[in-house]
């Protein structure tokens, strides 16, 4: 047992350390980032127009710094109305609301950049190895669970440093070109939605290292995994529509349990309990698509 | 000598193409064994098997008396060069080599000792910390080779291993196997006829899936029990050019004293000696078992 959990932690260090040497998986991280980067460009944007509207409101002068005006623009509820739909209701961003702003706005770019790049990244990954036949260099090493389930870290791990650096972004970014920003409470709130966010995204990765394991092609991988990130919505809407009484709504019913872009909204609670379950139900979600694949992976010839 | 590999009635079938048929025979340890065939005889099929890559439709594998491959079984005891396996390009020979010499499950205090070793036995000591991106064709199958080589394992399959490789680099590999002899088994796949008999003391030949003939190296090609006397020119009256001697299994003689009997006797004719060959070439050998063969 001892040694399975060894073997995973090698194949995810041999994982981690060959994808960040990859020019592609570079790419993808300067994506991120630029899609971080660019949140907060946007955030500054937005809250510098509404400060300007407010200071003209209020006969001031006009604000050439953005975050100087904040508190009051949280006071009469523009932020919270901004927050609301995003983060499910308006209870939900009123309690969220003593946190660091730019924070949560981060959090949610977050939330929908970081399964798309580990639906990217993870999706090639086994297949692409299956195809070189540079996996049997490990198959001749450990078991296929150990591959599998390392990779699964490895993957996860990539995308815990992607989200860091995303955070360190963020909150340089905010400190220079906001003001008001305090830099602990930022650098808090913006680590919490950073781990939330790696939470949120264990589905995605799941669902597409499943598809690498299942399909030999990384092209055909990849285009399945994609799709299914994609369709997630429409899918998630046809299930809702077709769910009810009956044997095909009932089935329906129960398939939209594992489509993971209907719990966004759990992981903006600030109740506990709530969050635990929705980290637990990511996890079991996770595990159920990964051991889809390993099934199919377990049994094939490489 | 006790067997390091026993396969017995291996089928494998890949669609309607049955790539293995009955497949049977045995790899004594520490020998160096050669497996040969012509092309889809099945003889990668064979070491993918063998490896755990594939699995068989029926038959059954014993490896270094520990049934078929498992990786936590034989964990650190067999070594595989694939065919055709690229390697990850983004890192070094040492980086790949660290990896996959962990999870092999060789210690810290062994690992880089472990991989100089194979990588200067592979020449490849200069170029240890550089990309694999940036590394020749040969020199990339040579870390494939030390890959196989990492961590001294009991058993090393090595599919075409000198393929790719100039005649020096080559030359060096088939002495470094040499010198695992008795302390590795090593099964060998190649095209490379003259390469095996050379290095090998043992050789399976297959076709269209079937072993068609094993046995020591000596002993198939005849080296043991004949010898070709070539003659030169003039040729003394009623010899032809070449006198092949071929000892019965009930000659008491070795194949030494019929030699010399029989060379002594034609000196007496008056007959010049040009060569002594013992045995036929493995590949006359070869081509005459699978004669008709076709891939």
């Amino acid at each position: 047992m001892m040694r399975a959990v060894l073997d995973t932690w090698w194949v995810a260090a041999y994982e981690l350390g060959e994808a960040v040497r990859t020019r592609l998986f570079q790419l993808v991280i300067l994506a991120y980032l630029g899609g971080i980067g660019f949140s907060v460009w946007l955030f500054t944007k937005i809250l510098g127009e509404a400060e300007n509207r407010l200071a003209e409101t209020l006969g001031v002068p006009a604000t050439s710094h953005p975050g100087a005006m904040l508190p009051q623009l949280l006071q009469n509820g523009d932020v919270r109305d901004l927050l609301a739909p995003i983060v499910g209701g308006t209870s939900a961003a009123d309690a969220l609301l003593d946190q660091p702003a730019l924070g949560l706005w981060v959090g949610i770019f977050s939330m929908g950049l970081l399964p798309a790049v580990l639906v990217f990244t993870a999706s090639g990954t086994v297949s692409a190895e299956v195809k070189s036949r540079s996996i049997r260099f490990l198959l001749v090493r450990t078991g296929r669970l150990e591959i599998a389930a390392g990779k699964l870290l490895g993957q996860l791990l990539l995308g815990a440093v992607a989200a860091l650096l995303g955070v360190g972004l963020a909150w340089i970014l905010g400190l220079l070109m906001m003001s008001g920003n305090p830099p602990v409470d930022l650098a808090v709130t913006l680590l919490t939605r950073c781990a939330w966010s790696c939470l949120f995204s264990l589905p995605f990765l799941g669902l597409a290292l499943g598809s690498s394991l299942l399909i030999g092609s990384p092209n055909g991988a990849r285009v399945a995994a994609t799709l299914a990130f994609f369709g997630m919505p429409a899918l998630n809407a046809i299930l809702t529509f077709k769910a009810g009484p009956g044997f095909v709504g009932q089935v329906c019913d129960l398939l939209t349990l594992a489509i993971p872009t209907r719990y966004w909204n759990e992981f903006w609670s600030t109740d506990p309990s709530v969050l635990a379950f929705a980290s637990g139900r990511s996890v079991l979600l996770a595990v159920v698509f990964f051991a889809v694949g390993f099934a199919r992976f377990q049994r094939r010839d490489l | 000598m006790t067997d390091a590999l026993t396969l017995r009635s291996l089928n494998k079938r890949f669609g309607k193409h049955h790539a293995l048929a009955d497949l049977s025979f045995t790899v004594p340890a520490g020998s160096i064994c050669g497996l040969i065939g012509p092309n889809g005889a099945g003889k990668t099929t064979t070491m993918s098997i063998i490896a755990g890559f594939l699995s068989p439709d029926s038959g059954s594998i014993d490896l270094l008396g520990l049934g078929p491959f498992d990786p936590v079984k034989h964990a650190g005891k067999v070594g595989i060069l694939p065919q055709d396996a690229e390697l990850p390009t983004a890192s070094t020979p040492r980086q790949l080599l660290a990896a996959w010499g962990r999870l092999q499950g060789i210690t810290r205090s062994t690992l880089n000792p472990a991989i100089e070793r194979v990588l200067g036995e592979v020449l490849l000591g200069d170029r240890a910390d550089a990309r694999i991106a940036t590394l020749s064709h040969g020199m990339r199958r040579r870390v494939t080779v030390a890959s196989a080589l990492l961590g001294e394992p009991a058993f090393v399959l090595l599919d075409e291993p000198t393929s790719g490789l100039d005649p020096a680099q080559a030359h060096h590999l088939r002495d470094v196997l040499a010198g695992l002899r008795g302390k590795t088994t090593v099964l060998i796949s190649s095209h490379n006829l003259a390469e095996l008999e050379s290095l090998c003391d043992r050789v399976v030949v297959i076709d269209h899936g079937r072993c068609v003939r094993e046995g020591a190296m000596s002993a198939v090609t005849g080296a043991d029990r004949e010898v070709t006397i070539t003659l030169a020119d003039p040729l003394p009256a009623g010899l032809t050019g070449s006198v092949v001697l071929r000892l019965t299994a009930d000659d008491p003689r070795s194949l030494a004293e019929a030699t010399s009997a029989k060379l002594t006797e034609l000196l007496a004719l008056g007959a010049r000696i040009h060569e002594v060959r013992t045995g036929s070439s493995l590949e006359a050998r070869v081509l005459a078992d699978t004669k008709g063969s076709k891939p």
